[in-house]
């Protein structure tokens, strides 16, 4: 009897462990980039990170095959370890393959319990491949750097945040349009930067970027700004030295609502800023006179950079604001998924500025 | 034949002894000829008196006294001094009982004065033990130190002298064919639930052993259910908790021999409370209290948790402790459950040789089992420095329950969850967590719910379990013990709202 | 005695762990497909009509005295129609333990444990369940109420979703048209199965029955509140076509959270979903016990051999089972039946008994 429940107790312990995944015996994969290649065929570049703490030797591995999946387990036959992408933390998409269709491409992501949907989305002006295989000069390891990169550049609203499970539910939902942030590589700094923002029509990118200035617009307007919003702009033109032309307003808080109104079918955005001035050479700001006209062009500037921004969105057919969304929850009368796009283009906004300046800092 | 013979014998009354020599013979005979019963026999004149005692029970201090007195005033007063406890037995004694009384460590004085037989018994038994000291089991910050120790007249005085009432019963019991010892069921008549005192003595006098062994041997026959890994009674060695248990409405064993005093009916939580709750601020009692029941779940679960992370779900660790995690478990030989045995079984050999060996040296061995061993196992490659930190919280974690029985139920109960973690992962770890309520759930100390007050569940238990809310505010008993009398006490700092 | 009762709080949770543990996290989905955005009007409707039928229930609890719906059948129909009814009535919760268990397979397989064998998950819930469930129903009912302190976790972790609310996603209002919202009330009902726990153990009610019955109802009100919630918080956060495509958006929601602490809190709350699992597990094995022991006239100690075979039916049963879609066919197949066996048998019994006078024993 005694041996039965050995012979029992062994086999369980030795045949169980189906799903056993040992941390030790995984290649993590901390970022990854998919490009399509010329004749139609996927590309995966994995960037995993050194185990050991003295090497700083990050491996880049690129394979080829049709499809993702197969890619992945193409990747498999070349290591030594077996690939893990559930600490996934930046997707990196190829400018090719953002031309195209970009769903197919990150679907298995969704589909593999595995992962986890946090990862951040971003994309790069030329091939993924070539931006990771980019030589980093960064105390960071390259397979953590572009997670770091654009999670502090998101901090000062230079580009939205946008995680693979945000994504998913954009790509799904016909009332707006993707927007991802763009990486694009420095060859003179040795680094990577987060240029910009990348418009998408639908789910095809449209090969146009909002710059930093017009990203923090953009977050305003969405109201998912972080921190603080900052915006430099050229207040003065003759004086010396250059520097000193520039006023850089630092806003704490800011809120912005868009109105859809109807006859003749409209938008209305107003924003709203609080905040205080953080930078201006010359002059002494006090005195509510000076404010005042401060504040007038600075209510002015904005409304025109709004305004370039809109005609940029609309061009391009890019309703990454969710205008469509809106419609659709509240005027479901004007609302056409198909022609949806068009309609936006001819949309008519009308902007509205209210900025107060609170204070000039700590120093007058 | 011969033991109907025997007995007849011992049934022999000592009035129907013809003389001493037959009485001393009969007695030693029944008494199976032990070296150690004296026999003294006096003569003066033609009087004649016997001395019997046990020299191995009795007070060789008093007895010489006792002697002196009788060869010289008894003959004279023919009274025995009165600074002894005399006791004047019936002359119905029969050789059997005169033997009882023996050995219940009295000195037997026959005196035949012709034809009566005059039996005295004089009481001379000496019991050596130790002087009140603190349980070292059960050290507190602040409090009384007083432990109690062998004597059960001792003990008993400890918890009288604390509970001065009527209300306080002891009942008696002699259990142990063979060693005869002396136990005693305490309790408060107007608290606890006569069921359970019923039900208590029902199963003490249900126990049919030889040697009553310790409280803790004793325990086996009256629990619940023997097969659960948990302790169903709640021992200690502190007269002030026993006091405060039976305030409670719960019911105190107390048996001669052992310092310790079993008590029930008691719930789980009962064994993660500390008198030191309340003797501090409640604040810190709440703290304190909340922190033991997290220790049991860390020294349960620790080590299967990191277990069914490291070889199935290493997802769940965060971002940044990913990859130092992977550092330190990268060229580790053994499967994670391997890993974890080799550590535990070490400090669990560490721990047991420490209870062994002489103080100092066992305070070395900690260290060095510790300190060294923990050092060279993972310089070596052979552990994880991951996994030194999980089980050496896990054994301070197993360290922190204020009650040695617990301690131990806890340290064996991980492994099966290591087991259960290594084989399916969280849901092995789920599985056994089930199984584990379950079992509490269904479990019963002295016929009350074990898991009481959570299931069933009694809002108004929880304020002296999980957390202890000022004393004021704990006015009536816990549940659990279905005290009779639900209110403790009146209302308190009442003052506090008049002065307005 | 007093172990074979229940008080009024026990008899509410152990009516709300019943239907919770079902379906809470593949629920919305389910919905969803029916009732698009308007799914969550169609769980109120659901909810309203299970309220509904649990009135039903009461004025027949009432008429059954200190009866047993089971025993009550006989009452009512006579011998052979009341066994029979009973006999479909076994068979019911024997069908919807094999969907509760198969369900849970595939979930633990889909999310976790992918490539363990079936019948060990399997094994893992009915091992446990079976050792709670050959016991008394006052312990099933302390068990339930003690891992409701889980259901907290559910709602709170789900609080996040209130971090970045779309609530565009609910707007307008009755845009899918009644038809869909009526289409959808099927899965709502479907959804909050379990309620008939209130008729099978309302004979094991102490004191009051009234009041028990309506502490019943609370907790089946509990639950349908909880999914209201649980619905508009996956809506505000999924885009509906993305919400017909994710099996389990509970889980797909924590999935996208990250915390300082612990990252995919989804693995660690589904660790402890197993245990409400095991509630419903139990809550059926133990009645399907009781139900058997009336059907064939037998003593209580007979208990446990029922309940034990009952489980190693389901587990022969569930083994069969291992497709998502043979599951997704047999819950809409099966919810027809149910529903006939749960409302319909109850209903008509009630009337008969109406008709002809007859109550329970006291």
């Amino acid at each position: 009897m005694r041996k039965y429940i050995l012979i029992i107790l062994s086999a369980s312990l030795l045949t169980g462990c189906w799903d056993q995944n040992l941390l030790k015996d995984v290649q993590l994969i901390y970022t990854v980039g998919y490009d399509v290649l010329e004749d139609g065929s996927e590309e995966t570049t994995s960037v995993a990170p050194p185990v050991d703490e003295m090497i700083e030797n990050v491996n880049v591995l690129s394979t080829n095959n049709s499809t993702v999946r197969d890619s992945r387990y193409h990747l498999d036959t070349i290591v030594a370890e077996h690939i893990d992408f559930s600490k996934l933390q930046v997707v990196v998409l190829g400018n090719e393959l953002s031309k195209e269709e970009i769903y197919p491409y990150i679907d298995v992501i969704y589909r593999d319990p595995r992962h986890h949907l946090n990862a951040r989305l971003a994309m790069t002006d030329t091939s993924a491949k070539e931006l990771l295989n980019q030589p980093i000069d960064s105390q960071k390891n390259k397979s953590e750097y572009y997670a770091g990169l654009l999670e502090s550049s998101e901090i000062i609203n230079v580009i939205p945040k946008m995680t693979l499970q945000h994504a998913c539910t954009i790509l799904l939902d016909p009332g707006i349009d993707l927007f991802i942030p763009l990486i694009v590589y420095r060859d003179e700094l040795k680094r990577a930067e987060a240029v910009g923002t990348s418009l998408f029509s639908k789910d095809k990118y449209t090969g146009v970027y909002l710059d930093h200035d017009q990203s923090t617009i953009f977050n305003v307007l969405r109201n998912k700004t972080d921190r603080v919003v900052r915006l430099t702009r050229k207040y003065s033109e003759d004086r010396e030295p250059e520097v000193s032309n520039y006023m850089t307003l630092e806003f704490k808080k800011t809120k912005t609502s868009l109105e859809l109104s109807q006859n003749p079918f409209s938008l209305s955005v107003n924003i709203e800023l609080k905040g205080a001035v953080a930078e201006y050479g010359p002059d002494h700001l006090i005195g509510t006179k000076k404010l005042n006209s401060l504040e007038a062009w600075w209510e002015n500037k904005l409304k025109e950079d709004t305004e370039v921004l809109f005609t940029v969105l609309k061009e391009n057919q890019s309703d990454i604001l969710g205008i469509g969304r809106m419609t659709a929850a509240l005027m479901p009368e004007e609302w056409n998924e198909k022609e949806w796009h068009e309609k936006f283009a001819n949309l008519p906004v009308k902007v509205d500025v209210d900025m107060t300046i609170t204070s000039t800092g700590i120093i007058d | 034949m011969k033991k109907d013979q025997k007995r007849f014998k011992q049934l022999q009354l000592i009035k129907d002894c013809n003389n001493f020599n037959e009485l001393i013979e009969q007695i030693d005979y029944s008494s199976g000829n032990t070296d150690d019963l004296t026999t003294v026999v006096l003569d003066y004149m033609d009087k004649q008196t016997v001395m019997l005692y046990y020299e191995s029970l009795i007070d060789s201090q008093k007895q010489s006294n006792l002697l002196e007195w009788m060869s010289e005033m008894f003959w004279k007063t023919e009274e025995l001094p009165d600074t002894l406890d005399v006791k004047q037995q019936g002359p119905n004694l029969s050789i059997a009982a005169a033997i009882n009384i023996l050995l219940s460590g009295e000195t037997l004085i026959v005196f035949n004065d012709g034809d009566t037989w005059t039996i005295t018994s004089i009481k001379s038994l000496k019991v050596f033990q130790r002087s009140l000291q603190e349980p070292k089991n059960e050290q507190i910050v602040r409090g009384s130190h007083t432990g109690f120790n062998e004597n059960l007249i001792v003990n008993l005085n400890l918890v009288r002298s604390r509970l001065k009432s009527p209300h306080l019963v002891i009942k008696y019991f002699t259990i142990g064919s063979y060693s005869n010892t002396k136990g005693a069921l305490i309790y408060l008549n107007d608290i606890a639930d006569p069921m359970h005192v019923e039900e208590f003595m029902m199963r003490l006098q249900a126990i049919d052993i030889d040697l009553a062994f310790s409280v803790g041997y004793i325990e086996e026959f009256i629990e619940d259910s023997n097969y659960s890994p948990f302790p169903q009674f709640l021992n200690t060695e502190k007269p002030e908790r026993t006091a405060g248990n039976l305030i409670e409405g719960r019911i105190a064993f107390i048996l001669d021999g052992s310092p310790t005093a079993l008590l029930a009916p008691v719930n789980f939580f009962s064994f993660y409370q500390s008198p030191d709750d309340y003797n501090g601020r409640f604040l810190v009692g709440t703290f304190y209290r909340l922190l033991r029941i997290a220790s049991f779940l860390i020294a349960l679960l620790l080590p299967a948790i990191y277990i069914a992370t490291i070889s199935y779900h290493f997802e769940i660790i965060p971002e940044d402790l990913t990859l130092p995690a992977k550092r330190a478990v990268e060229n580790i030989p053994y499967p994670p459950l391997v890993e974890a045995l080799i550590l535990e079984l070490t400090i669990e050999l560490i721990r047991e040789a420490g209870v062994r060996l002489p103080n100092p040296i066992g305070q070395t061995i900690g260290i060095v089992g510790g300190l060294v061993i923990g050092d060279a196992v993972v310089n070596a490659g052979f552990i994880s420095n991951l996994m030194v930190i999980v089980v050496a919280l896990t054994a301070i974690s197993s360290f922190v329950v204020p009650s040695v029985e617990m301690n131990t139920t806890v340290r064996i109960l991980r492994f099966p969850f290591m087991l259960l973690a290594s084989l399916f992962g969280f849901i092995g770890v789920a599985a056994g967590l089930i199984i584990l309520l379950v079992h509490l759930i269904k479990l019963e100390s002295l016929t009350s719910p074990y898991l009481s007050p959570l299931a069933p569940f009694h809002l108004s238990g929880i304020k002296d379990t999980f957390i202890r809310l000022p004393a004021s505010k704990l006015r009536t008993r816990a549940a659990d013990a279905q005290p009779i009398k639900k209110n403790r006490y009146g209302r308190n700092r009442w003052w506090k709202h008049a002065k307005k | 005695m007093q172990k074979n009762s229940i008080t009024g709080w026990q008899f509410c949770f152990l009516t709300l762990q019943t239907q919770m543990g079902m379906s809470a996290l593949s629920m919305p989905s389910l919905i969803a497909n029916k009732a698009g955005q308007d799914a969550w009007i169609s769980m109120i409707l659901g909810g309203l009509i299970v309220q509904v039928i649990i009135l039903m229930y009461m004025w027949l609890i009432v008429r059954c005295k200190n009866s047993s719906y089971f025993d009550f059948l006989a009452i009512v129909f006579g011998k052979v129609i009341g066994k029979f009814l009973l006999l479909l009535t076994i068979l019911y919760i024997i069908f919807i333990m094999i969907l509760v268990t198969a369900s849970y397979q595939q979930l633990i397989t889909d999310w976790i444990n992918i490539y363990t064998p079936g019948w060990i998950i399997v094994l893992l819930l009915l091992i446990p369940s079976l050792y709670l469930s050959i016991d008394s129903i006052s312990l099933i009912a302390r068990f339930s109420m003690l891992i409701s302190f889980l259901i907290p976790v559910l709602l709170i972790v789900v609080l996040f979703v209130y971090a970045e609310p779309q609530f565009f996603y609910l707007l307008p209002i009755g845009s899918e048209g009644l038809d869909s919202i009526i289409k959808g009330v099927i899965p709502a009902i479907a959804a909050l199965s379990g309620f008939e726990m209130i008729l099978f153990t309302s004979h094991f009610l102490k004191g009051n029955k009234l009041a028990g019955l309506k502490k019943g109802m609370i907790g089946s009100g509990l639950v349908t509140l909880i999914y209201i919630y649980l619905i508009i918080s996956v809506q505000i956060f999924f885009y509906i076509d993305e919400l017909k495509i994710v099996p389990y958006p509970v889980l797909y929601i924590m999935k996208a959270l990250s915390l300082m602490i612990i990252d995919r809190i989804d693995i660690l709350f589904l660790t402890f979903w197993i245990i409400i699992s095991t509630a419903v597990c139990v809550n059926y094995l133990f009645v399907a016990g009781i139900s058997m022991q009336s059907l064939f006239n037998l003593q209580a100690h007979r208990h446990m051999i029922m309940v034990t075979i009952t489980s190693i039916m389901i587990f022969i049963g569930s083994i069969f089972i291992d497709s998502k879609i043979e599951i997704t066919e047999i819950q809409n197949q099966l919810f027809e039946v149910g529903v006939g066996l749960v409302v319909l048998i109850p209903f008509l019994t009630l009337i008969f008994s109406l008709i002809t006078k007859r109550l329970g024993n006291n």
